[in-house]
């Protein structure tokens, strides 16, 4: 799992990257991809009904663990239900929750990132030792800490992502306004008689928060990743709502039946991979120095 | 450079209060009622024994009394005792810690041995197919679910092909060597019992290649953008000029360069590690902290979590220490930075 910081872009090529993205897209055979795969992954799984008509949740115990066949092209798991359903609406569980832990994770470390780096040093200290301690742990092992006192849950799944998540991007947006609190436009706007929230969330913010945004979208993958294994470890989404890391789970249990387990992990590292080659193309147009253009 | 280790060491304290504070937070305030989860129902439903509960672990103190007495037990190496095992945590930790960190060691030993020479390689034939092939193994490597990777190796490997041993740390008919330091291999080699040292790294094998797939893919990327950027510096061209040849240049001169940033991200990798032993453990039945870990969330065995949450943070805080010290170490800039109060 890559780290959030080393996303982290420097804003004027941010922008100028952004003006250029459609062109972008069509010389950038990789991006092209990467935004293949995900818009592919986000269409089955917004489109589930129109490739299967099986349901994800009914039983058909007689029809238990049969190989995939054109009745069920993923085969059916231990309750007769159909793989290719569960996989389909089992995203339905995974990414809108990777989606709002992102969302509320990077919204909040974003605010409090911006508070820390303009209110001063006081304040910057208490938020960045406060960030140090979350970042001390291991982050998905104290998640599952906060998920098991929570109690298992999808939601509590996701409240304990959040809770670990925003820390990274407060780090990284501190560090774009301590280095946007100098410029001469800051200063004049400051001089011109702005309060401080105006100056920051009016002057600074707006510049600060396309790279932010470009973090938050290709992080996405690595909160599927990290929410599908609270999921294995039955810390997230409970039976029988499919979800694709405990379906891997039930799927361990009849190993003999390859297709249980395979297809809900296959689902993960496409949309995961998905991401990580958007993220790695985005850092490419931004950085020709660890690109694979030659020089 | 001891003025630099004493200030890391230092900063180290406030950090450790703080872990502990979120562990307390975490194990006082979240659950709806800590005396009834840890209890269990029956239990709870006699006011006498909650009572006597309470007053023994202070939880009938003011909060901040209650952290205090957390604290003060926390520092005897008192992290409560396990529901489930009905033993001290700390010594379900000192009794499964020794299998995890055998395994966690392969895994970065594997992770480093794969990723350095493909980083080198493919910086050296960047934009070249090769280099195409490494980053797309790459990034598939940083988003593989481990679980099911593990679970498609163990398929494969053991129930269809039989190449690989059973679960477990050795087989059935193996008798573990005397403990030393409780790691397999290192106590086998010690009693020179070659037959368990090799059934001991036959049983690592599998695990800790599957460990090491999410760190050898960070580790890969960041040899590989290093290597990038050390390449088209003067010295190597001084080298070249001098007659050397490529190979030399590139190992020799262009290498030692290259590694020093990477072996910050070594640090970091841990963390990762840390998070795939729980699932890695589970699945290969490797009787570790991460299977305690999590045979501990499976049955909402709190006092169990904690310790293992804190018990990864600190090794974790301390493999970044170390790191740190290292790095400084190898690169005078960072000490002077540190010196100079810039951090």
């Amino acid at each position: 799992m890559m780290t959030v910081a080393a996303l982290a872009p420097t804003r004027n090529k941010l922008v100028s990257a952004l003006r250029g993205s459609v062109g972008a897209v069509l010389r950038n055979p990789q991006l092209t991809v990467s935004l293949v795969i995900i818009a592919g992954c986000f269409l089955a799984i917004l489109g589930a009904r129109f490739i299967t008509s099986a349901n994800s949740i009914a039983q058909h115990v007689l029809d238990r663990l049969q190989s995939p066949s054109l009745a069920h092209p993923f085969g059916t798991d231990q309750l007769g239900r159909d793989v290719l359903a569960r996989v389909l609406y089992g995203g339905r569980a995974s990414v809108p929750a990777a989606i709002i832990v992102v969302m509320i994770g990077a919204s909040f470390g974003t605010l409090v990132g911006a508070v820390a780096g303009y209110a001063g040093r006081a304040v910057d200290e208490i938020v960045m030792r406060l960030t140090d301690i979350v970042l001390a742990f291991p982050i998905l092992v104290l998640a599952m800490a906060l998920a098991a006192a929570l109690g298992a849950s999808l939601a509590h799944g996701v409240v304990a992502l959040i809770v670990v998540w925003w820390p990274q991007y407060a780090r990284v947006c501190r560090g774009i306004v301590l280095d946007l609190r100098d410029k001469d436009y800051v200063t004049a706007a400051r001089a011109a008689g702005r309060s401080w929230p105006g100056v920051l969330f009016q002057v600074i913010m707006p510049n600060a928060l396309p790279s932010l945004m470009v973090m938050a979208a290709v992080d996405v993958g690595r909160a599927i990743l990290n929410f599908s294994i609270l999921s294995f470890l039955g810390l997230g989404a409970k039976p029988p709502q499919p979800e694709w890391g405990s379906m891997v789970s039930s799927g361990a249990e009849v190993m003999d039946q390859w297709w249980v387990a395979t297809f809900p992990g296959l689902a993960i590292l496409a949309i995961v991979f998905g991401f990580n080659l958007l993220g790695d193309s985005i850092r490419d147009a931004l950085d020709p120095w660890t690109g694979n253009r030659r020089s | 450079m001891i003025g630099y280790t004493l200030r890391r060491l230092a900063l180290l304290v406030p950090i450790l209060i703080g872990m502990s504070l979120i562990a307390f937070v975490v194990s006082h305030a979240i659950p709806t009622d800590p005396v009834v989860a840890i209890l269990g129902q029956q239990a709870a439903d006699h006011p006498a024994i909650i009572a006597a509960y309470r007053q023994h672990w202070g939880l009938d103190r003011p909060v901040p009394v209650q952290y205090l007495l957390y604290l003060g037990n926390l520092l005897r190496g008192d992290l409560g005792e396990s529901i489930y095992s009905h033993r001290p945590v700390i010594e379900d930790l000192k009794s499964y810690l020794p299998a995890t960190i055998e395994l966690a060691t392969f895994a970065m030993l594997f992770s480093i041995a794969i990723s350095i020479p493909l980083g080198i390689l493919a910086a050296v034939k960047r934009g070249t197919l090769t280099d195409l092939v490494i980053r797309l193994l790459t990034l598939v490597g940083v988003a593989m679910p481990i679980f099911w990777l593990a679970l498609a190796a163990l398929d494969i490997f053991y129930l269809h092909l039989g190449i690989a041993p059973a679960p477990g740390r050795l087989d059935a008919a193996d008798v573990a060597p005397a403990t030393i330091t409780g790691l397999y291999t290192l106590d086998s080699l010690l009693a020179a019992d070659w037959g368990t040292f090799r059934d001991a790294v036959a049983h690592l094998i599998l695990p800790a290649l599957i460990l090491a797939t999410w760190s050898s893919g960070t580790l890969t990327r960041m040899m590989r953008a290093s290597m990038l950027s050390v390449l088209p510096q003067g010295f190597l061209r001084t080298a070249a000029s001098k007659g050397a040849k490529e190979t030399y240049i590139i190992l020799r001169h262009a290498t030692p360069n290259a590694l020093i940033p990477v072996v910050t991200v070594i640090g970091l990798s841990y963390g990762d590690m840390l998070t795939g032993v729980i699932l890695i453990e589970t699945l290969f039945a490797w009787p570790g902290v991460g299977h305690y870990a999590y045979s501990a969330a499976t049955y909402a065995d709190f006092p169990a979590i904690i310790g293992v949450t804190l018990v990864f943070g600190v090794v974790y805080t301390l493999i970044n220490l170390g790191v740190d010290l290292i790095y400084a170490a190898l690169d005078p800039r960072i000490r002077l930075a540190m010196a100079q109060g810039r951090r």
